[in-house]
């Protein structure tokens, strides 16, 4: 994320909403954020759920649920707005330029068709390819994400899969048509912790085969420190701090990802006592005023509740949004 | 373990469940067995804490529901103070109900929907008729206290409350009763990151005053080792591993324990190590692999690995490991 002058991916002020309670409340649940990638970029967005960072992941190719509406902003892709594109235009990025891996391969692979005729949806639609070609092309996918016997597997179904492999399937599919951003959202969540581990070292390794752009969803910190260089911290629908992953979780600025990295367990050091981040995630629908984390924060004082701060660039791509960082 | 210690609460002993795979419509035939548990042994003393780990399918979840009486077990003993838990009638029987609860992973479908919350907590004190109205009320309303909620909310119900709530909810249901052991079934891995912490400590400070013990599955390394005193390693069915927390980590001597403790990802970058990466996944347990259950995904395997199966042995100051090296 240095200042490239031709970023992948750029989100400018993207705002989506919900509108909630029979359309008499509004829910920002991604507010006015910002976020560039460049090429081969892995980038991390955390946040407790409901922070938005699902939703802002969704709005950048647009498959939202019907109750949410982008209401501002633009996603350069390639320096084009994607919110400008038509539906048609839309379907040629999306698994071809642009893929997304989610949390549960149960729910994302469709259990009445074969492996094959899903893993080739995207190279018949997109690339156009057919028979033998196809086949090869499948094959060479499923060995790429480390699946023996691909013949076999190309005509099995879902069900005769564990949740490792089938994950692996989603893997191969998001890669099919070579994307060059790959949004995963919480890829590993339900899977053991020793693949957990297999399958990010399959995702690094596809990542510096291909260079393509990792926009890693997840809430898993030790993850983050994993697989991304930069990571983007975000509360209520807003990104309350961003920086490169090594110093941002060594030396964290905003009292929400202190208190964040504060509960996050590392086996070498179990002795101290941790203290738990008190009360429970905001709801969108009635935030509070000023900052958002102000009920929970220990730091809070009369500013903070007053008014919102404003984000604040400390270093080279490290930004923080907190009153204490204001006016340094 | 440990066979005579007198503080054993628990005491499992060469606890084997196998269940019947079977075939055919009208007379079902048995085909083959799954051994979700083979000849585990385990002691759960007072005030004590141990972690159950391993990934799916290493039996975890049935151990903790033969102890609960929800599974008989194929064959082997399980000794509550002394006395077969299988044997036990009567009011003996209820006393090991009350005495023994559980909170489970997914506080969404562990609480009745359409009970208020009174009415979750108090349904295991009901069970004891001697208590009076007020009693139960009371029972309640300071089990509630007890973990961080206003007695007021028992009226409400579950779907008004937060997930951290509704754990809480379960584990006030727990404690009501004045259980003393309490099994925790991955307690914390459906709620949210920040309410993970709030959870445990919650735990932590309840064991500490009430004097509970807990058996605690988790695939969560790092919550286990910060909650339990010690760990028993689990894969396939068996114990590969068992040590005290510290003896655990410090010493390593599985190699699955190993891959386990590689596989928890550190945080803060000056715990970077190197990882130790097991291939393959856990094998089915229709067909145990012969020798060592671990031999095809471990990387140190030799020729009689796949031979014969390792036991259980003593490493000394109670570390005992299932490893031919």
């Amino acid at each position: 994320m240095t200042s490239d002058p031709k970023p992948l991916l750029q989100v400018i002020n993207l705002s989506t909403q919900f509108i909630s309670f029979g359309g008499q409340r509004i829910v920002k649940a991604v507010d006015t954020v910002s976020l560039e990638a460049n090429q081969g970029d892995s980038l991390a967005l955390i946040g407790e759920s409901g922070c938005g960072k699902s939703t802002l992941a969704r709005s950048i190719i647009q498959v939202l649920p019907p109750a949410a509406r982008i209401s501002g902003g633009q996603v350069l892709f390639e320096g084009e707005d994607l919110l400008k594109k038509s539906r048609h235009e839309l379907e040629g990025i999306r698994g071809e330029k642009i893929s997304m891996i989610l949390q549960d391969p149960m729910v994302s692979l469709n259990p009445v068709y074969t492996i094959g005729n899903q893993l080739g949806e995207g190279l018949r639609f997109h690339h156009g390819l057919r028979g033998h070609a196809l086949i090869e092309r499948m094959r060479e996918l499923l060995l790429a994400v480390k699946i023996p016997e691909p013949d076999r597997r190309l005509r099995q179904w879902p069900h005769e899969m564990s949740g490792g492999m089938r994950q692996r399937i989603v893997g191969a599919i998001a890669f099919s048509c070579e994307p060059q951003l790959l949004i995963a959202d919480e890829p590993t969540t339900n899977l053991d912790v020793t693949i957990q581990l297999q399958y990010l070292n399959l995702l690094r390794d596809l990542q510096n085969e291909t260079g393509v752009t990792l926009l890693f969803i997840t809430h898993d910190l030790g993850i983050v420190a994993e697989m991304c260089q930069y990571v983007i911290v975000m509360y209520a629908g807003k990104v309350v701090e961003r920086g490169p992953v090594t110093e941002l979780f060594d030396e964290p600025m905003h009292p929400y990802t202190k208190a964040l990295l504060g509960t996050a367990l590392d086996l070498q050091d179990l002795d101290e006592r941790r203290i738990p981040i008190q009360g429970e995630p905001p709801n969108l629908a009635y935030l509070p005023t000023g900052c958002s984390f102000h009920p929970r924060c220990p730091e809070a004082d009369a500013v903070c509740r007053g008014k919102e701060p404003s984000e604040v660039s400390l270093s080279l791509g490290r930004t923080v949004k907190c009153w204490k960082f204001v006016n340094l | 373990m440990l066979a005579k210690d007198a503080n054993a609460l628990i005491q499992v002993k060469n606890l084997k469940k196998y269940f019947p795979v079977t075939k055919g419509i009208i007379r079902d035939k048995v085909v083959t067995w799954v051994k979700a548990l083979d000849n585990v042994d385990l002691t759960l003393a007072s005030r004590d804490v141990v972690g159950l780990v391993g990934e799916s399918g290493s039996g975890k979840s049935t151990l903790t529901k033969v102890l609960l009486l929800l599974e008989r077990p194929t064959s082997g003993e399980v000794l509550f103070e002394g006395k077969d838990v299988f044997g036990l009638k009567g009011n003996d029987l209820k006393s090991y109900r009350h005495q023994v609860q559980a909170v489970f992973q997914d506080p969404f479908s562990s609480l009745s929907p359409r009970l208020r919350l009174k009415n979750i907590i108090a349904e295991p004190l009901m069970v004891d008729h001697k208590l009076s109205k007020q009693e139960v009320e009371d029972k309640t309303a300071r089990a509630l206290s007890l973990v961080g909620l206003d007695p007021s909310m028992m009226n409400l119900f579950p779907h008004e409350l937060s997930g951290g709530q509704r754990q809480r909810t379960a584990i006030a249901r727990a404690i009501a009763t004045e259980a003393r052991i309490i099994m925790l079934d991955e307690p914390t891995s459906a709620l949210d990151v920040s309410v993970r912490l709030q959870i445990v400590d919650l735990l932590r400070r309840l064991q500490r005053e009430l004097g509970l013990s807990y058996l605690l599955v988790g695939h969560d390394l790092a919550m286990v080792a910060y909650l339990s005193s010690s760990i028993a390693v689990m894969y396939l069915g068996q114990i590969v591993e068992f040590a005290t927390t510290k003896e655990l980590l410090q010493n390593t001597l599985h190699p699955y324990t190993r891959a386990l403790i590689s596989a928890a990802l550190p945080v803060r970058s000056r715990y970077k190590k190197e990882r130790i990466m097991i291939s393959g996944e856990i094998a089915n347990p229709f067909n145990i692999p012969p020798g060592c259950r671990f031999h095809p995904r471990c990387s140190q395997r030799k020729a009689i690995c796949s031979e014969s199966e390792p036991v259980l042995k003593d490493a000394g100051e109670g570390h005992r490991v299932a490893c031919h090296f």
